[in-house]
């Protein structure tokens, strides 16, 4: 579903991301873990069309992104580890605003803003504005926005920060609903707990380089997440 | 902690203005120079400008012992360009800032976060004053001598009155600020308000010569009006003739008023800067719309974005509140209009200057320029949506197209009927301002890809004076000056209908560069922001 293939991007004379290779298979949640900088962000960036990277490939559903960014697009959803909206629309506004670029028509979308909408318990705010929204309803909004077209990849940074636990738990359900339906999760997080719980593959990343990467039974092996996490991070010092 | 907080308040200045430029993508030096040129080219415009009008003042009033007065009319310039250039600015720059609940969590006192946005603003003032009181006194100077010490003074009454109209503009956006706290239809009250100033401000801008004429003739008269009507100013005048009694009643008009703003603001400021506006009455949206097509969603995207944004709307539609005012000047002065034309102004002039008045009314709204920067943060929406940057492009131009497109139809067919022009001028005077329409939101977005700003604080000042919208304006008014400079060495010699036929045809073909411009490179550049 998501196939990078040595990706590098530097900013000036930093790499940013260091000849990255990842595969991720239809069904398949995938974890990026990584530090602060560590080149997490550039990655989703550019696996989303919205970084222009100095080399390497990027497929989406084996469409290059460089070549065909829109199709790519269209394939799958985004959302950024900041949900900056459009503050001025209301919360119907915006979706209906993502319905339209997506080409979803009234009745999908009217079913699917009510179902998400409900599980997320955003459903009864949607006639605000977005400015008036907590950082938790706007990343409520963000997610829903992000189901309207049903992607076949999602790509989440960050995607529980500011969740209530209630919230969070739906987003996990909702994520696994779509890996079964045959699409694929790719997201960064630095909550060790939920990526070893929640992942069929992770990554680790630090400074640009990828350090491991396989399933999540691989990855640890009989240690928790995060004692192989610290372990590598204490080898690379 | 004051002079880091100075700092930051002055580096925000200094990125809304200019854009800020990344460590890894420094400007190259053709660009510095360009920029360079283009800053020298404008503050040289403006002083020039201003010097002219001073000369005029000065060449009556100097020897007719008149001195008093011209100072007190420079005063009066400066406070009241001071006062116009800032009130938009403080309710969104004081109180709405967006980092202003960052600042009041730090350890910081309020009083700090608050002297150091006084700052930035009287730098601001700074900004508008200079380019009034510098020509005033070099003309001054051209007429009669000046002592180091009316420099001294006249420093002195500048500062002066540079509090003065911080307090008058702050006062009024402390005003701005307690109403939009009480009132739910806030928005629109600005907007009228604010229409209401405009209106007022370009009546008396519009009546100058009427004010200039007033000040030739009745001079001394006026004069001794001043120290009733005009303290600060009158006192003012005094200082600046060296008259150094007139420096506590001017201490007095200007300190006083600010002490007293200062004094609200200590204990306003934080209740103020912490509360949220009323919230708009919500009309019932609660439903899922019909599918509509990604250009069509994305200029009911622009609109809404525009009707929400006063400073927006009001900062890039001066074209078509002019083209307003005029048609219903026109309307309304059918008959007074025929006589000034047939007796002062050759017929062969009336349709070339209803060109050049619709064509500056078509030049001056620039909504395109900043459309792009106030995407700010949320770029990253338009930047991973399946839509082709062209239609990202197409959806930044239209907005300020079809929202002048009526008010210069209106014109045009008011300037037809009105002083009987020929079918072809009245085709070309529909023709040409819509062109210019077109190419002026054109290049409004080509000069916005190149001087792109997402990091802004305050959109206000993006809006009001980024690099982009400068430089798009200045742009924009050469569309409109090369055709007219042009035509006077021509006048006479080639036929107005055959001129502005051709400058049609390059007009056009000016569109269609741009177009070409924005669907290749403009899409790449869109692509890498």
């Amino acid at each position: 579903m998501l196939r990078i293939e040595s990706l590098v991007k530097t900013y000036g004379a930093k790499i940013a991301v260091d000849h990255v290779s990842l595969h991720i298979r239809p069904g398949e949640i995938y974890g990026f873990i990584g530090h602060n900088g560590a080149g997490k962000t550039t990655t989703i960036k550019a696996c989303c069309g919205i970084l222009p990277f100095d080399s390497g490939e990027i497929y989406i559903d084996g469409v290059s992104i460089k070549e065909n960014p829109l199709e790519c697009n269209r394939k799958m959803a985004y959302i950024p580890d900041n949900p900056d909206l459009y503050e001025f629309l209301t919360g119907w506004g915006y979706l209906n605003f993502v319905a339209d670029i997506y080409g979803v028509s009234r009745q999908d979308r009217q079913e699917r803003i009510e179902k998400y909408g409900n599980m997320l318990d955003i459903y009864s705010s949607l006639s605000q504005t977005i400015g008036s929204y907590s950082h938790g309803m706007k990343q409520k909004v963000a997610i829903l926005s992000a189901l309207l077209h049903q992607p076949r990849l999602m790509i989440l940074d960050e995607p529980f920060v500011g969740l209530d636990p209630v919230a969070a738990h739906t987003v996990k359900s909702l994520m696994r609903e779509l890996c079964q339906e045959g699409g694929a999760i790719f997201f960064s997080t630095h909550v060790l707990e939920v990526a070893e719980k929640l992942c069929d593959q992770i990554a680790i990343i630090r400074q640009g380089k990828l350090l491991v990467s396989g399933t999540t039974q691989e990855v640890r092996g009989n240690s928790s997440l995060e004692e192989v996490f610290l372990e590598l991070e204490e080898q690379h010092e | 902690m004051n002079k880091s907080l100075f700092q930051i308040q002055f580096r925000s200045l200094w990125n809304t203005l200019f854009g800020k430029v990344s460590r890894t993508k420094k400007r190259r030096g053709i660009t510095k120079v360009l920029m360079g040129l283009l800053a020298i080219y404008v503050i040289v415009c403006i002083f020039l400008s201003s010097g002219f009008l001073f000369y005029e003042m000065a060449a009556f009033l100097v020897p007719a012992g008149l001195s008093l007065l011209y100072f007190s009319v420079a005063g009066l310039f400066s406070l009241l360009l001071c006062f116009i250039g800032t009130i938009f600015t403080v309710h969104s720059q004081l109180f709405r800032a967006k980092d202003n609940e960052f600042l009041l969590s730090l350890p910081i006192r309020p009083s700090s976060v608050l002297l150091s946005r006084l700052f930035l603003l009287m730098l601001m003032e700074v900004i508008l004053l200079l380019p009034i009181i510098l020509p005033a006194i070099f003309v001054y100077g051209a007429f009669a001598a000046i002592t180091p010490l009316q420099i001294l003074f006249l420093i002195a009454g500048c500062v002066l009155l540079l509090c003065l109209s911080t307090a008058l503009s702050t006062a009024c956006g402390w005003i701005t600020t307690v109403l939009s706290l009480r009132i739910r239809h806030h928005n629109f009250i600005t907007v009228v308000l604010t229409l209401l100033l405009f209106v007022g401000f370009y009546g008396a801008f519009f009546g100058l010569q009427n004010y200039f004429s007033d000040l030739l003739i009745h001079g001394h008269a006026i004069q001794s009006a001043l120290q009733i009507a005009l303290p600060p100013v009158y006192w003012f005048g005094q200082l600046c003739l060296g008259n150094a009694s007139a420096l506590f009643p001017l201490l007095l008009w200007c300190l006083l008023p600010f002490g007293g703003v200062c004094l609200l603001l200590a204990k306003t400021f934080w209740k103020l800067a912490l509360s949220s506006p009323a919230p708009s009455k919500q009309k019932s949206t609660a439903a899922a719309k019909d599918l509509r097509s990604p250009l069509q969603t994305l200029l009911f995207k622009e609109f809404k974005r525009f009707f929400t944004l006063p400073a927006y709307m009001l900062n890039t539609t001066v074209g078509c509140i002019f083209s307003l005012l005029f048609s219903a000047f026109l309307l309304l002065n059918q008959n007074a209009l025929e006589l000034m034309f047939q007796e002062a102004i050759p017929e062969t002039l009336i349709f070339p200057i209803c060109m050049g008045i619709l064509a500056f009314f078509s030049v001056l709204n620039n909504a395109s320029s900043v459309a792009l920067s106030l995407e700010g943060k949320s770029l990253w929406i338009l930047k991973s949506m399946p839509v082709p940057p062209p239609t990202v492009i197409l959806a930044k131009t239209l907005p300020s197209v079809v929202l002048n497109l009526p008010f210069l139809l209106l014109n045009s067919i008011v300037c037809w009927i009105t002083f009987s022009l020929s079918l072809p001028q009245g085709l070309l005077l529909l023709l040409i301002p819509q062109l210019l329409n077109v190419l002026s939101a054109l290049s409004g977005v080509v000069v916005n890809l190149h001087l792109p700003n997402f990091d802004w604080v305050n959109e206000t000042l993006l809006i009001k004076q980024s690099a982009s919208s400068i430089v798009a304006a200045l742009s924009a008014l050469g569309f409109l000056l090369i055709p007219g400079l042009l035509y006077l060495p021509l006048y006479g010699m080639i036929s107005a209908e055959l001129y502005f036929s051709v400058w049609a045809f390059l007009f056009l073909a000016a569109i269609l560069g741009f177009w070409h411009y924005l669907k290749t490179r403009g899409a790449q550049r869109f692509n890498h922001l």
